[in-house]
């Protein structure tokens, strides 16, 4: 009985949407699916370029949980993390604020805002090692030094490259916070603003007790796309500092392009960081997910 | 009297505050734009001024001269469109699957679709590295063409369910009634409709791929298959000291990408609101 009914099924599915969908999900699995698992694999072998590898259980993940340059990048990426996602919340509701007001040119200011995040990665990088470079010729120092400064060590200095880093990738993300919040600032009822407005409401008062807590979602969504964002920074900090001085800007994920693409190709202890980072990815994944799920009890 | 001077007054202060997050957030673009038709001596003399004395264009013939420039445009042109026409070909198939039917393990689907997509596929570079040099596309155009064109595809098959869906069922089922079959209806009624989500879906993998760094600078090797991000670090790495050549480098990976943005810009703004709050 059963057996014919899920016959049935497979018959219906391939007469209906199987054709269509096949043929992707069988990509998926191929691309998308496959190499999760086989990092997995991958992160217990010693596997090097070369050479095959074999099965040594979780050694690569007692070794780098050992190792104090594994612990000081996943300490910078979680103050990367925190102050990137952190201000660009707070500067970006502050430019979405801004673009609430009424004034001539604010879509021209808008776009000009949005520059940074169309900009691809590498030329931020290119971009800001030429604002930042310490030869006199560097565009910060250069402004410093006309107004009576001396020049800095902004990358050169591990506490300034650390914080030149942050900023660098705030300056680039601002923009997509500042879009999103803009439109959560747009569902925020007009009656309640109003309403507040009859009682006496100041701005701030208005601000923290109905804007904000009416965008909690898109809010919390914001974070999340940040959050992943910044998590898998690459490029932009490759070019600057290429994780250094002495690895104090060495995001997890250049550690892990580090351990297996660098001069000694550990491609096995680079699958383990990848999966450290695959599974805390995950989790903000799964965050998400289940928001869209209940906020609209998903698609159907 | 005293509310339209506090309404003036609010207009000015937006403008002023406007007006410093304009030079905050273009400035350095602008500056580097300008940069590269400087002569040499006024970059080092007068880093601060933005408009070129002279204007001196000769920087992007060495450019083009002195690196196969025109090479890694050509790649990223075939990557990026290449993946754009592949991956939204399967997805507004999958799409299509998606949005027209019921079946058991549909939810279960989407949901998957929804995790894969927004993983970043930077985590797997270490067995995609190793998929590519197994089946023999290591350093390949066609490998990263088909290897883009598959980390593209579950993005796509969100966007677009969110657009099918809002084609009503109504059209598929009055030509299902004319005798079509699925592909004719996905064809002549479904594509055309379609064609807003898709271009949409278009500029955004465009300007993805276009703009990718990371996947590329891995699975590329040889000059004659790099792409122009990949290409361009290993110029400047090349002669890392001639500002002009760096900033002219990166006026030729700018341009494309802001031409795109000024000109869809509606769309963009539009787009990236719609793919992270969903409708």
């Amino acid at each position: 009985m059963k057996r014919q009914s899920s016959y049935h099924q497979l018959l219906a599915f391939m007469k209906g949407p199987g054709p269509f969908l096949i043929p992707a999900i069988i990509i998926l699995i191929g691309m998308r699916a496959f190499p999760f698992f086989w990092q997995f694999w991958l992160s217990m072998t010693n596997m090097r370029l070369g050479t095959t590898g074999k099965f040594i259980g979780l050694q690569n993940y007692a070794f780098i949980f050992r190792n104090p340059s594994f612990f000081q990048s996943i300490g910078y990426t979680v103050v990367f993390l925190v102050s990137t996602v952190g201000a660009q919340m707070l500067l970006g509701l502050a430019l979405a604020l801004l673009l609430e007001n009424d004034f001539k040119g604010k879509d021209i200011y808008r776009i000009f805002f949005l520059i940074p995040w169309v900009v691809s990665g590498l030329v931020v990088g290119i971009l800001w090692q030429l604002m930042l470079v310490e030869t006199p010729y560097g565009l910060l120092n250069a402004l410093l030094i006309r107004f009576g400064g001396s020049s800095v060590a902004w990358l050169s200095n591990p506490m300034n490259a650390r914080i030149s880093v942050i900023v660098v990738y705030i300056w680039k993300g601002l923009g997509f916070s500042m879009i999103l919040l803009s439109s959560g600032l747009k569902t925020v009822p007009l009656e309640l603003i109003e309403s507040a407005d009859i009682d006496g409401a100041s701005y701030m008062q208005k601000l923290l007790k109905i804007k904000i807590p009416m965008m909690k979602d898109i809010i919390s969504v914001n974070v999340i796309f940040a959050v992943i964002a910044s998590l898998n920074s690459y490029e932009t900090v490759y070019v600057l500092t290429s994780g250094g001085p002495g690895g104090a800007t060495n995001l997890i994920a250049l550690l892990m392009f580090q351990t297996a693409f660098g001069d000694r190709n550990q491609l096995g202890r680079g699958a383990a960081i990848g999966v450290v980072m695959f599974l805390i990815n995950l989790v903000f994944v799964l965050i998400y997910v289940r928001k869209v799920q209940f906020g609209k009890g998903a698609r159907s | 009297m005293s509310i339209i001077q506090h309404r003036k007054r609010k207009q000015i202060v937006s403008h002023l505050v406007s007006l410093f997050a304009v030079l905050i957030f273009a400035y350095p673009v602008v500056w580097i734009l300008l940069a590269s038709v400087k002569p040499e001596v006024q970059i080092y003399r007068y880093p601060l001024q933005l408009l070129p004395a002279t204007w001196d264009f000769s920087i992007f013939q060495k450019v083009f001269t002195a690196a196969p420039i025109a090479t890694y445009l050509a790649n990223s042109l075939l990557y990026s469109t290449g993946a754009v026409v592949i991956s939204l070909g399967f997805a507004l198939c999958a799409a299509y699957g998606l949005s027209r039917h019921q079946f058991r393990g549909k939810q279960l689907i989407l949901i998957l679709i929804l995790v894969v997509q927004m993983i970043p596929a930077l985590v797997t570079v270490i067995p995609l590295y190793l998929l590519m040099r197994s089946i023999g596309l290591y350093d390949s155009r066609l490998g990263m063409v088909l290897l883009y064109s598959a980390l593209r595809i579950p993005w796509g098959i969100w966007i677009l369910v969110g657009f099918l869906d809002q084609i009503p069922m109504a059209l598929d089922e009055a030509a299902y009634i004319d005798g079509a079959g699925q592909w004719t209806i996905l064809r002549k009624i479904i594509f055309p409709l379609a064609i807003p989500g898709l271009a949409s879906a278009a500029i955004f993998t465009f300007v993805g791929t276009w703009n990718e760094f990371a996947i590329a600078s891995i699975i590329l090797r040889s000059t004659s298959n790099l792409s122009i991000p990949v290409g361009s670090l290993a110029m400047i790495a090349a002669d890392p000291n001639d500002w002009r050549l760096i900033a002219a480098t990166a006026t030729i990976n700018l341009l494309p990408v802001l031409f795109v943005f000024s000109m869809l810009q509606k769309n963009i703004i539009a787009g990236l609101t719609r793919g992270a709050v969903k409708e």
